[in-house]
């Protein structure tokens, strides 16, 4: 990723956005990233990264990351999460499959790998439905502008601290 | 943890990481009468389906990128497959360099995903490790290995398909854009490093200790015009039975709709579970491996036909050397083709295609209507061929498990599972294992 473009040092960040275009609302994060990067911010649309997501945190770089949750908050809630607290925590993720290594599962890698992880964000935002399709549910339809705001000015926050 | 009005301290638990991307959590239901087993249930889910009725009314040239999307580990495999099936309905042959970039850019799925299976997922089993995480801390050279080949093959990818990840650049006939010659030599010192490094990884392999558990297979393979088989074949090859044509496989091995999932199982007509992936690979096309992938096979005394499914991790190693040796030959040979992509006029027509995608043959069918829409698509993913197969050795395994306590019995059923590497589309994290005892 690469990018100094945009106001506020907004453009400095790396925005990682991560869901499946076809998941329902797993697409908002997908969406968000859309539209900020309409916004001039340098985003990137990371799928299903598994491990990969490790080659996309550079240290020298803040990176804000989006995801859809699914647990513990409330279908359009927006939560935000310094990307150090998901790499402690005790998140679900070993799995059968190789197709099951997530976002808290890269980080904790990454740290017992002994790898700098990038002063960063997590930027989650609630989510009611995962089953397959491409239409959100109303909460997070409605929560999508709200959650573009709050990542951009967190993007901002971000990069104003560089 | 948030405050609330009165200060407070609520403690909350945020699932995120993949579990936005669960439909159903894995469950593994055992049912015991009499002290004997007598039903044993995986329940998964499977995105497939869902893009089947989505494709249908689109036009032929957005399934490949519409396929892409399936799976986030497996992309070119679902490509590869529709491409094939969308070319022979509409009598399009892609020349010659263009398959070999096919096979160049497959070579990287298949280095990405063994790579991300042998050393963070199959390794810790066998290390004594709960996960990649644990193992990190104290074999981080080993971790470090796996994270450079499974770099290698994105950087493949990422080249050839546009993107690392969801890849865009494949196409009907081809791709949008062909790699200059420049940049693609770029990437042989790490593919020669990888070769080396992919060579040590066989011999590691080879001394894991695996548990005994040996299974009578039905291998099930696409064949392999081309070498070993990779991003086309024209036959389907059964262990002990007649080869099948491509068009005819939906027939031989015609697929049911179980209760308790929601992925569909596939069996050979006569109702005989088999087994698809590296193993299957091996046992038909052990004489088709690059001589780099043979030799080192010969040296740890590797058969051809591995019964034992713990044992695959040794098979996918030795594809790994097969794709690095393989992606190195590709490069050094690679002369820019005239055109990135053959053509396509629409017409309406069906056409099968199959290519082997890292964990199995995977089979794609559309029905094509005059104007080159979809009416018709179905994709046979590997995991769903491989489920009956994997019901079936857990059932053998289960009569081991009643004794054990429950989260022993639980990590002895993943072990098993994990071994075949299901692409579950990342929807299993935990392995919910249900013991119903009748008369209890």
């Amino acid at each position: 990723m690469t990018g100094e473009r945009g106001d506020g040092g907004a453009a400095r960040v790396g925005v990682i956005a991560l869901g499946s275009p076809m998941g329902s609302d797993d697409a908002a994060a997908l969406l968000a990233a859309e539209r900020l990067r309409a916004r001039g911010l340098d985003v990137f649309d990371a799928g299903r990264p598994g491990p990969g997501l490790l080659d996309l945190l550079d240290p020298a770089r803040p990176v804000l990351v989006l995801d859809v949750v699914r647990r513990g908050v409330a279908p359009g809630e927006i939560v935000t999460l310094p990307l150090e607290a998901l790499a402690s925590a005790a998140l679900p993720g070993d799995g059968v499959s190789s197709h099951g290594v997530g976002l808290g599962d890269a980080l904790r890698l990454a740290r017992a790998l002994g790898r700098a992880l990038p002063r960063g964000v997590f930027l989650g935002l609630g989510g009611a439905s995962f089953g397959p399709g491409d239409a959100l549910s109303p909460a997070v339809e409605a929560a999508l502008d709200a959650y573009v705001d709050a990542a951009e000015a967190t993007a901002r926050e971000l990069g104003a601290a560089e | 943890m948030t405050r609330d009005d009165a200060g407070e301290v609520e403690e909350r638990t945020f699932a995120v990481d993949l579990l936005t991307r669960v439909e159903g959590e894995g469950a593994f239901t055992l049912k015991v009468a009499g002290g004997e087993v007598v039903d044993a249930r995986l329940k998964i889910f499977e995105a497939p389906r869902f893009f089947e009725a989505f494709l249908r009314e689109r036009s032929m040239h957005e399934v490949i990128d519409v396929v892409a999307r399936i799976c986030g580990i497996c992309p070119i495999a679902y490509q590869m497959s529709a491409a094939r099936a969308l070319e022979r309905a509409l009598g399009v042959e892609p020349t010659a360099p263009l398959l070999a970039l096919r096979r160049l850019i497959y070579c990287g799925e298949w280095i990405e995903s063994h790579a991300l299976h042998v050393f963070m997922l199959h390794a810790p089993d066998f290390l004594g490790y709960p996960s990649a995480v644990e193992m990190a801390a104290d074999h981080r050279a080993l971790v470090e290995r796996g994270l450079r080949m499974k770099k290698t093959g994105n950087a493949l990818i990422e080249l050839l398909g546009g993107r690392a990840i969801h890849p865009v650049s494949p196409r009907i006939g081809g791709f949008s854009k062909a790699p200059s010659r420049r940049r693609l030599r770029e990437l042989r010192d790490d593919l020669a490093r990888s070769v080396d490094e992919a060579r040590e990884t066989v011999r590691w392999a080879a001394t894991l200790d695996a548990p005994s558990f040996d299974v009578d297979y039905t291998f099930v393979s696409l064949s392999g015009e081309r070498g070993y088989p990779l991003e086309s074949g024209e036959t389907i090859l059964v262990s002990g039975r007649a080869p099948v044509a491509l068009d005819d496989w939906g027939d031989a091995s015609p697929e049911m709709q179980v209760p308790h999932s929601t992925a569909l199982h596939a069996r050979l007509a006569d109702g005989t579970a088999f087994l698809c992936g590296p193993m299957a690979r091996l046992h038909h096309h052990a004489e088709r491996l690059h001589p780099a992938a043979a030799e080192v096979m010969a040296e740890v005394g590797l058969e051809r036909s591995v019964t034992n499914p713990y044992r695959s991790i040794v098979v996918r190693a030795v594809e790994l050397v097969h794709a690095f040796a393989e992606a190195l030959d590709l490069v050094e040979a690679y002369e820019e083709p005239e055109a990135p992509y053959v053509d396509a006029a629409p017409r309406a027509a069906v056409g099968c295609g199959a290519t082997e995608a890292p964990r199995g043959l995977l089979w794609h069918r559309y029905e094509l209507d005059a104007e080159g829409l979809v009416r018709d698509a179905r994709i046979v993913p590997p995991t769903s061929q491989n489920q009956a197969r994997i019901e079936e050795d857990l059932v053998a395994l289960a009569p081991t498990l009643l004794a054990l306590p429950h989260e022993e019995a639980t990590h002895r059923c993943e072990q098993l599972i994990r071994a075949y590497d299901p692409c579950i589309s990342c929807a299993t994290h935990f392995l919910d294992l249900r013991i119903e005892r009748e008369g209890v």
